[in-house]
């Protein structure tokens, strides 16, 4: 029997997982496949001729051989719509030919050392990101705001130094690349990182000259605090929101977006260039 | 001063900078209801800058406290959120003040300028009259004897944003904006009608100007005729005050259904930029023919609702409200019919029909196309072709359905009228934001596209008034009724059949 309800589809999302990960990424998927998305799930196994099933909305197929995944998606996403990889296995094997398959790539693995020197390559075929810099971007704009202030623009040649803490190395990375390359002293910016617990970036303290900016996140992750202190002036603080750190709302915010990500491109090279520059304490 | 080097790339939408928002008529009900669950909205979906103040200014005793109560209070009645422990409304709070006094009294400015100084000092700052239009010149004058709309450079900008109702007629529109502008320059002036903020509204432009296969059919030589509703099945509820005074004409009519109607009328603007676009919308309003109101081609019809039946529920005729004069002649319906004088539309109706107590809540726009020229299915299907129909439903169910003929599965050659939706809420992951949350975004940020400019409220004027002038010249003419729960009344449907047309049945 056929579904009665009129479907409107806006895009394909497929995560390629390792076979281990999959059944938390199906109930994600399955709420965005209830917001006008096709969703597939493909873990990578030895299987080449895998079964296919519906689950909660959602397609999976489980244990594809990795040689098939261009054929799978090429065969499953919706034609003249976006096609999103949410690319999670750890194996790089076949990212970057199924790049040119699709429309984005979204990258999400635990050690994206090998994967960021990728990035390169996946932008000359595919729009590409990665959860982590999506994780980030109501950091940046926090950050970004404080530039609005005139003093702090008029600072902006003077940052020289930036402090991360938090649970996840690369992740502060990435925020440290994003800041040397595009603040305009990036370059000579020093970078100390503190190992953290409670999230993947828990603070940041941008400084140079008089001028110092910080944000941290509170304790129930949902607010950051904002601190701007320019010179002897008392700081001031402000309370804001955190944004949603739910995976289904990171893919959602990926999805909205359609051209190339410079920004997220140069942050990779930046933080590739200097990482084994970075202080740990 | 540079560019700001970390929004390179940032793909986030445009947010204001260091801002204040002054609110007149702070403890009133469009503040508690709209404005400050707006606020919240916004700040809540990281649209506001870390900088941000709310000043309250009313005549009712509040204080700072006071205030802050309020706005906890107006997040928990019209938000639906609970603003205990909640550290955004909090931090939101904390920035709140409140200054109370008489609108006329220019102490209360000098203290306002005082506030915006400590709180806000370097800041850009909105004044928001959310206060009856009557005090709005008042306010303006203050506001420019204090000195509070000077702008020193770009960072502190100053802007105001006025309700609707802008004026009541001609005259009264223009000297409204002659005392605005004797202290505002046009810029700084946002008219706000919150049918603008709609998604759907302003999904008109995107459906037209970023869509290739639209526009070469948006004319007269394949659009047959359009209508555009707007029903509400509520009667005049605790407005009648107002309502007695304005009646659907000038409460729906002059600003929402004109605005709908030059967004289907409009020329392309050549960029999505406030000047070009409003440009064309004035273009659009000044084709529009004058109306007649008498003699065989009258072209407007009004009416008011009897007793009746809405929504299962027996409700009493206008006369019958609570603070209606029992021989009130204000109209609670409107029906138009309206003729464009441009080479796209000539000799295309566009039909306009608002009402109270009508059968259903809708707004919506019908475009009706041509039949084809030619009916080859006339000898093989009994059933005759449906014209094409383009629906863009406003509110409450947004989205944009088409109408169009399909084979009936069988055997035989048979033909149906078949729908194709789109609907918002099935398509998009993201909620629809409030209308006033996008408009009191885009008035921190100084987007002034979705807002009236001065011209469009005069010319609109300039073809409403006279029909409410004939009207009221013609007072002892009784108004024709309708029964509460039916579409208008005859007059209604005659105005629309005497050009072979019939309204839509929604």
């Amino acid at each position: 029997m056929k579904d009665s309800n009129a479907r409107v589809f806006t895009a394909t999302v497929v995560a390629v997982v390792s076979p281990q990960s999959k059944d938390g990424l199906v109930a994600t998927l399955s709420g965005l496949s209830r917001a006008g998305l096709r969703a597939v799930v493909i873990s990578l196994g030895n299987d080449p001729e895998p079964a296919r099933r519906d689950q909660d909305g959602a397609i999976v197929i489980e244990g594809l051989v990795p040689k098939y995944l261009d054929n799978a998606v090429a065969s499953l996403r919706l034609s003249s719509l976006p096609t999103l990889v949410w690319w999670r296995a750890e194996d790089p094997e076949m990212l970057t030919s199924l790049a040119a398959l699709v429309d984005r790539v979204v990258l999400d693995v635990e050690d994206p050392s090998r994967f960021w020197p990728l990035v390169p390559d996946i932008a000359a075929v595919a729009s590409v990101s990665d959860v982590r810099w999506a994780r980030l971007t109501r950091l940046r704009e926090v950050l970004a705001q404080f530039f609005d202030i005139p003093e702090v623009r008029a600072s902006a040649s003077i940052f020289d130094a930036v402090r991360i803490a938090g649970r996840d190395p690369f992740q502060a990375r990435l925020a440290a690349g994003w800041l040397r390359s595009r603040l305009p002293a990036g370059k000579r910016l020093s970078v100390r990182f503190e190992r953290g617990v409670s999230a993947p970036v828990e603070s940041l303290q941008l400084s140079g000259g008089n001028v110092t900016l910080g944000i941290r996140l509170l304790p129930d992750s949902r607010c950051m605090e904002t601190s701007a202190q320019i010179g002897a002036a008392p700081a001031s603080v402000r309370v804001v929101a955190a944004g949603d750190p739910q995976p289904e709302s990171l893919i959602a915010e990926e999805l909205r977006v359609r051209s190339r990500d410079l920004a997220f491109e140069d942050a990779v090279r930046a933080a590739g260039e200097w990482s084994n520059a970075v202080e740990q304490s | 001063m540079a560019q700001n080097p970390l929004f390179d790339g940032l793909r986030i939408e445009p947010a204001p900078g260091p801002s204040a928002l002054v609110i007149f008529g702070a403890s009133g009900d469009l503040t508690r209801r709209k404005l400050l669950p707006a606020i919240y909205q916004l700040a809540r979906s990281h649209r506001l800058p870390p900088a941000f103040s709310i000043i309250g200014v009313a005549k009712s005793p509040l204080d700072d406290d006071g205030f802050r109560k309020q706005f906890r209070e107006s997040l928990k009645e019209f938000a639906g959120v609970d603003p205990a422990g909640d550290p955004v409304a909090e931090s939101l709070a904390v920035h709140m003040r409140y200054l109370s006094g008489d609108l006329s009294d220019p102490a209360l400015y000098r203290a306002l300028a005082n506030s915006i100084e400590a709180i806000a000092a370097g800041s850009g700052v909105l004044f928001y009259l959310a206060i009856p239009p009557v005090l709005a010149p008042e306010v303006g004058e203050q506001l420019g004897r204090a000195g509070l709309t000077r702008e020193s450079n770009a960072a502190t900008w100053r802007r105001v944003v006025v309700e609707k109702p802008f004026g009541t007629d001609l005259a009264t529109a223009r000297e409204l904006n002659r005392l605005l502008h004797a202290h505002f320059d046009e810029s700084q002036i946002y008219r706000i009608d919150h049918y603008l903020g709609k998604e759907t509204v302003q999904n008109l432009m995107v459906f037209r100007f970023a869509n290739g296969m639209f526009e070469p059919i948006w004319n007269r030589r394949y659009i047959d005729h359009v209508q555009i509703t707007a029903a509400e099945t509520v009667g005049v509820e605790r407005r009648a005050r107002y309502y007695e005074g304005a009646g659907a004409l000038r409460d729906m009519v002059q600003n929402h259904l004109m605005q709908l109607l030059t967004l289907i009328a409009m020329e392309p603007p050549v960029a999505f930029t406030a000047e070009s676009v409003r440009d064309r919308k004035l273009d659009a309003l000044m084709a529009v023919q004058p109306v007649v109101v008498d003699g065989e081609r009258r072209a407007v019809v009004r009416a008011q609702y009897r007793a009746g039946w809405v929504d299962g529920q027996e409700v009493p005729g206008y006369l019958s409200e609570p603070q209606v004069d029992p021989i009130s002649t204000t109209e609670t319906f409107v029906g138009l019919r309206l003729m464009l004088d441009s080479w796209r539309w000539a000799g295309v109706p566009f039909y306009l029909r608002t009402g109270k107590r009508l059968p259903k809540r809708t707004t919506e726009i019908a475009i009706q196309f041509h039949r084809p020229p030619l009916e080859i299915f006339k000898r093989v299907s009994a059933s005759p072709v449906a014209p094409n129909l383009l629906i863009i439903n406003v509110q409450p169910d947004e989205g944009i359905s088409v109408r169009f003929e399909a084979k009936l599965p069988g055997t035989r050659m048979q033909l149906a009228p078949v729908m194709m939706k789109f609907a918002y809420g099935d398509a998009f992951i993201r909620a629809v934001p409030e209308a006033y949350e996008t408009l009191l975004l885009d008035a921190l940020i100084g987007d002034s596209t979705l807002f009236a400019r001065h011209d469009f409220v005069e010319t609109s004027w300039a073809l409403v008034s006279p029909i409410h002038d004939a009207w009221r010249a013609d007072a002892a003419t009784a108004i024709p009724s309708y029964e509460a729960g039916e579409w208008g009344p005859a007059e209604a449907h005659a105005l629309v059949a005497a050009q072979g047309h019939r309204w839509r049945t929604l």
